[in-house]
């Protein structure tokens, strides 16, 4: 789903100073996966994620995400790149005078999706991040959790396979934060492959995710189930413990979350079986009215 | 299907563009005033031109050579002349100007005034002639010399040179309309392509959310250019109304005073002015649009 083959990123400001942000990265994440990616300001964490939507092209190194050879991608290719990977960030990135409804279905009008779609899309996120009730208030109304969950929505509206959030709850409480985490595992469940850059040691403690650590632009830990500190270091503190004290919400929506998409993909097989179906009877239709019988 | 989704992003590009327009009123007002002048005064320029072309192609058509001959020439002499003339190569007609044809024609012109008149009375200053239209108005000064030749020929007139004069005034006048068109459209597409540029910065989130989410740089680029379009097309119409307004009543007041000169009418010329006003506009639009976007947004 998403490879790194000895990857370097180096930045070249100006003629001096160049920046090595990335130094020969190898990993491999596969469908389905929830990866944490952490590591300390400055170690390349958004450079990695940079480079999966090629908003850089890496120095050396080849990146696959979801079959697209990215660092070789033409440039007219790059936005279908891009459609497949939803993406959030600490700032939430809203639009101020958009409503929610307006600000999801944003993300579906701009690729040029059909209507329809965007008229059954978009209530769905919306319910399956809790935001049913605030489809019609603007973002300056809402908390900064619930911009998120927008946010969010907005990612996830148009079922990409991967979502990426960079620090995506860095601006939000601790509590917040993991109803923000709890979502995304909710579309983890469901199939999609979530990589998650955080900075926050309780949340990662607490997921018990796989966690690939960066430092200085090299890879230094790849641990399934992993801790925000690597456990080889003596950790005084237990993860456990130290998670022990954060709320974690029931949102009350994760049944109604599955159910949603569960009926979602049967509208959509529904969907294309109809599509089948009127195909083939145009087809027929035109063998019928071309059909000449044979004369004696 | 395909061209109803066509359909909806056209729409959605139209109204994003004309929202651009709001959103930026001061700007748009700014360069759509811009475009407006400089396609006026260009539209002026334009009708001038037109004018002098159609004058000079009249007077061109009924170009003239009058001949006289000296006086006392018997009646034979002159028709002996009449045919010289004709058989003279490029002249199409030869027509007799009789002394007492000019000596009519001058009594209606001083009608007014009797001191002249009374000069009239008792002798007919003026001399036997023959007036020669040409086939090609190039060979006038060719065959006026060639007249002149002939024997009892007093002399020659020739209206050609002024008629040259003006020809070449005409060519003038096209070169002048040319460089003018193209430092003010040069003018134009910069005040846009900053319009759009602004625009550009105060959509920055818009355009940064369009991107993640997978946008065609196409998608995100025809929303400008249509704003481009707009406001060139709009200072166009804006610039033809007030030219054709203009110009019908100078035509009318020039009508009225001086039947002489004959001017284009408007409803000649309304058509061709409008298209072609629209597509400079139009142009200058989609130009400064795109130097903004190959600029400024890098996708
Ligand atoms: N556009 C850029 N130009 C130059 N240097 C950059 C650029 N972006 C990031 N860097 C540098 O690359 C390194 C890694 O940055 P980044 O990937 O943003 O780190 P992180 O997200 O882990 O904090 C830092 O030293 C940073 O200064
Ligand atoms: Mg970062």
């Amino acid at each position: 789903m998403i490879t790194f083959e000895n990857v370097t990123k180096i930045y070249k400001n100006n003629d001096k100073h160049s920046v090595c942000a990335l130094d020969d990265v190898s990993f491999t994440i596969d469908k389905g996966e929830f990866v944490f990616l952490i590591g300390p300001s400055g170690a390349g964490k958004t450079t990695v994620t940079k480079l999966m939507l090629r908003e850089e092209n890496s120095t050396a190194g080849r990146i696959r995400v979801n079959g697209f050879d990215v660092s070789r991608l033409k440039k007219h290719r790059i936005p279908y790149l891009r459609r497949s990977v939803g993406t959030v960030f600490q700032d939430f990135r809203l639009l101020p005078n958009k409503t929610v409804y307006e600000n999801v279905a944003f993300a579906l009008e701009v690729v040029g999706a059909p209507i329809r779609e965007i008229r059954r899309n978009v209530p769905n996120v919306l319910s399956m991040v809790g935001l049913t009730d605030k489809a019609k208030m603007k973002p300056h109304q809402l908390s900064g959790g619930e911009q998120q969950r927008v946010s969010l929505a907005r990612a996830m509206v148009n079922k990409p396979p991967i979502i990426l959030a960079d620090e995506p709850t860095g601006d939000l409480d601790p509590a917040t934060a993991m109803e923000i985490m709890k979502l995304l595992e909710a579309f983890n469940n469901r199939g999609t492959t979530v990589v998650v850059v955080t900075h926050a040691k309780d949340l990662v403690d607490t997921m018990q995710k796989r966690v690939l650590e960066i430092d200085g632009g090299k890879l230094v830990r790849d641990e399934q189930k992993g801790a925000y500190e690597n456990e080889s270091f003596g950790d005084e503190k237990d993860p456990v413990a130290g998670s022990s004290e954060l709320v974690i919400p029931d949102l009350g929506v994760s049944d109604a979350f599955n159910e949603l998409y569960s009926l979602d993909d049967e509208i959509n097989a529904l969907d294309s079986k109809l599509n089948s179906i009127s195909k083939e009877l145009y087809k027929f239709e035109k063998d019928t009215q071309t059909y000449q019988p044979p004369v004696d | 299907m395909v061209t109803t989704m066509k359909m909806r992003n056209l729409k959605y590009f139209i109204g994003q563009g004309f929202s651009g327009l709001a959103s930026n009123r001061m700007m748009s007002f700014a360069s759509i005033s811009i475009v407006t002048a400089s396609i006026a005064i260009f539209g002026i320029f334009i009708l001038f031109g037109i004018n002098l072309n159609y004058i000079s192609e009249q007077a061109i058509d009924g170009i003239e050579i009058q001949a006289f001959i000296d006086r006392g020439a018997e009646q034979a002499v002159i028709q002996n002349i009449g045919r010289q003339i004709e058989q003279i190569d490029g002249v199409r007609e030869v027509i007799p100007y009789t002394a007492a044809e000019q000596l009519i024609i001058a009594q209606e012109m001083w009608a007014d005034d009797p001191v002249i008149l009374q000069r009239f009375e008792n002798s007919n200053p003026f001399r036997e002639g023959f007036r020669i239209f040409l086939a090609d108005p190039n060979d006038a000064s060719r065959i006026e010399t060639q007249i002149s030749r002939i024997d009892y020929v007093f002399n020659v007139n020739n209206d050609a040179d002024d008629i040259q004069a003006l020809v070449g005034f005409a060519g003038i006048l096209r070169m002048i309309s040319f460089w003018l068109v193209l430092i003010l459209a040069l003018v134009s597409i910069f005040i846009i392509s900053n319009t759009i540029k602004l625009g550009m910065f105060s959509r920055r989130r818009e355009i940064n959310i369009m991107k993640y989410v997978g946008a065609t740089n196409w998608f995100i680029r025809w929303p400008f250019i249509v704003e481009g379009i707009i406001i060139g097309c709009v200072g166009a119409l804006i610039a033809t109304g007030l030219i054709l307004w203009g110009y019908g009543a100078i035509v009318s007041r020039i009508d009225g005073w001086l039947g002489m000169i004959d001017m284009v009418s408007v409803g000649d010329i309304y058509k061709n002015l409008i298209l072609w006003l629209l597509l400079l506009g139009g142009g200058i639009g989609i130009i400064g649009s795109t130097l903004s976007i190959r600029k400024h947004l890098i996708v």
